[in-house]
């Protein structure tokens, strides 16, 4: 499904993450770690298509990020929340999709009860925590089911308790064939493929 | 529909409307002023009636005349008699030998100066012994007041043209960039880079076809039920479909990739 071969992101004279050959397969649970301005979000920027200041070749099915970032099937939940503040928690999860079908609406209402969102759906985004406009990016990423679903910071907002959660929503997007990379400062537990950047070269653990 | 698109229709109705009024305030005012040049015959006066019925015969194919009316003698001598109640000097009255006199009435809306020039140049070189009366100083004055009616008419145009695409591609414009930020977070989560450019169309459905279409049924409802007595020109509402397009296409390209 994704293969990046003889990567490295090029930063002013600096190359990050170098790694001569990533593969993931379908339906996979993938972390990167790391520690700060290592360059985590650029390496899931390139994968989205975003930026392009890399050397090596990154494949997603055999196409260039930027088909699938096109089509929407890679979709990159940013540190930063992409949410309408001003409108409700509902309308923000069901804010991409062209139609909401009966087993749509239960799938999401199914991931709500999952991280106890169901009573906090009416409400406005801008009277919820953190935490719940991460998991409410998570879950609309997830009814998607893109080919990708690429996490930055995964745990920035989470507690252990709230980690596992998410990994619980994900799971929804793994089993039907997507696969999730997310980075982080730290290994986090119940994944599939962990990968480790140490001194500017991805180490896969 | 949106809040601002709404707003917008209502700004680009109340414009339409306004334009229309001045269309309307314009025909009525030119309508007056030809209605005073109709009422206003010239009134030709020959002893000969023979040469009044030779120059009628020579008027009768122009476009601009309504109406010749011929008053004989005998029918001169009657209507004074009447007029003043001069029966009991009838007989004297009658041995006099009056006049024949010719009353043209012109339309209003087709008499200017080239056909005025027709008229009396067929009366001066063909029909000398015939005395031309008509009051050229109204008929002057009403040319002068039309010339600057159209100018005005012109003028004002000219403006409600510039401050209507001025004004509407602003709110246009404004409303869509306002709005760059609710797009840029469907993107990203995942919503059809398409739709932006889908939404942008159908708005200006709603800000261009339907206001005309709107204004359009409102002026046949008004003449149907005989509220105007007026005439717009067809091709006056042309113009303002045309204007809307134009907006809706400066409004796109200054847009450019905002969409």
């Amino acid at each position: 499904m994704l293969e990046i071969k003889y990567f490295g992101i090029v930063l002013e004279n600096k190359k990050l993450l170098i790694t001569n050959k990533i593969e993931i397969g379908n339906g996979r649970l993938m972390l990167l770690f790391g520690n700060n301005e290592c360059g985590k979000s650029l390496f899931l920027r390139s994968i989205h298509g975003d930026f392009t200041n890399y050397e090596g070749e990154i494949l997603i099915k055999e196409k260039t990020p930027l088909f699938y970032k096109k089509r929407k099937r890679t979709l990159l939940i940013e540190n930063e929340s992409q949410v309408l503040p001003s409108e409700t928690v509902w309308k923000n999860i069901i804010l991409p999709l062209p139609k909401i079908t009966k087993r749509t609406k239960q799938k999401v209402l199914d991931l709500f009860k999952v991280v106890e969102l169901e009573n906090i759906r009416d409400r406005k985004v801008k009277n919820i925590s953190y935490s719940q406009k991460k998991f409410l990016e998570i879950i609309r990423a997830v009814i998607q089911l893109p080919y990708l679903i690429l996490i930055d910071d995964i745990d920035n907002y989470f507690d252990s308790k709230n980690m596992i959660k998410a990994l619980k929503i994900l799971e929804y997007a793994i089993n039907n064939g997507s696969t999730v990379i997310a980075t982080s400062k730290n290994r986090i537990k119940n994944f599939d493929d962990y990968f480790r950047v140490q001194k500017n070269k991805v180490v896969k653990l | 529909m949106k809040k601002g698109i709404f707003f917008q229709f209502i700004v680009i109705v109340f414009f339409l409307i306004l334009w229309n009024l001045i269309h309307v305030g314009y025909e009525f005012q030119k309508n007056q002023y030809h209605n005073t040049l109709s009422s206003e015959p010239m009134i030709l006066v020959s002893q000969k009636l023979q040469t009044i019925q030779r120059l009628n015969k020579e008027l009768d194919s122009l476009d601009f005349i309504s109406n010749i009316l011929i008053e004989s003698d005998t029918l001169v001598a009657q209507k004074i008699i009447k007029k003043y109640s001069l029966k009991g000097i009838q007989n004297i009255l009658s041995s006099f030998k009056f006049p024949n006199a010719m009353k043209i009435y012109f339309h209003g809306q087709r008499y200017g100066s080239s056909e005025k020039q027709i008229v009396e140049n067929k009366i001066t070189k063909n029909f000398n012994n015939i005395i031309l009366n008509y009051n050229h100083t109204l008929w002057k004055n009403v040319q002068t007041k039309l010339d600057f009616l159209k100018y005005v008419y012109y003028v004002v145009n000219g403006l409600i043209v510039i401050i209507f695409i001025i004004l509407s591609t602003f709110l246009r414009v404004h409303y869509e960039i306002r709005l760059n930020k609710f797009w840029e977070i469907y993107r990203s989560s995942g919503g059809s880079a398409k739709i932006r450019n889908k939404n942008f169309w159908i708005n200006s459905i709603w800000l261009s076809f339907i206001p005309c279409i709107f204004i359009f049924a409102t002026y046949f409802a008004v003449r149907y039920f005989k509220y105007l007595h007026f005439e717009i020109s067809y091709w006056k509402f042309g113009v303002e479909f045309g204007l809307l397009l134009l907006i809706v296409l400066l409004s796109r390209i200054t847009l450019g990739k905002n969409l």
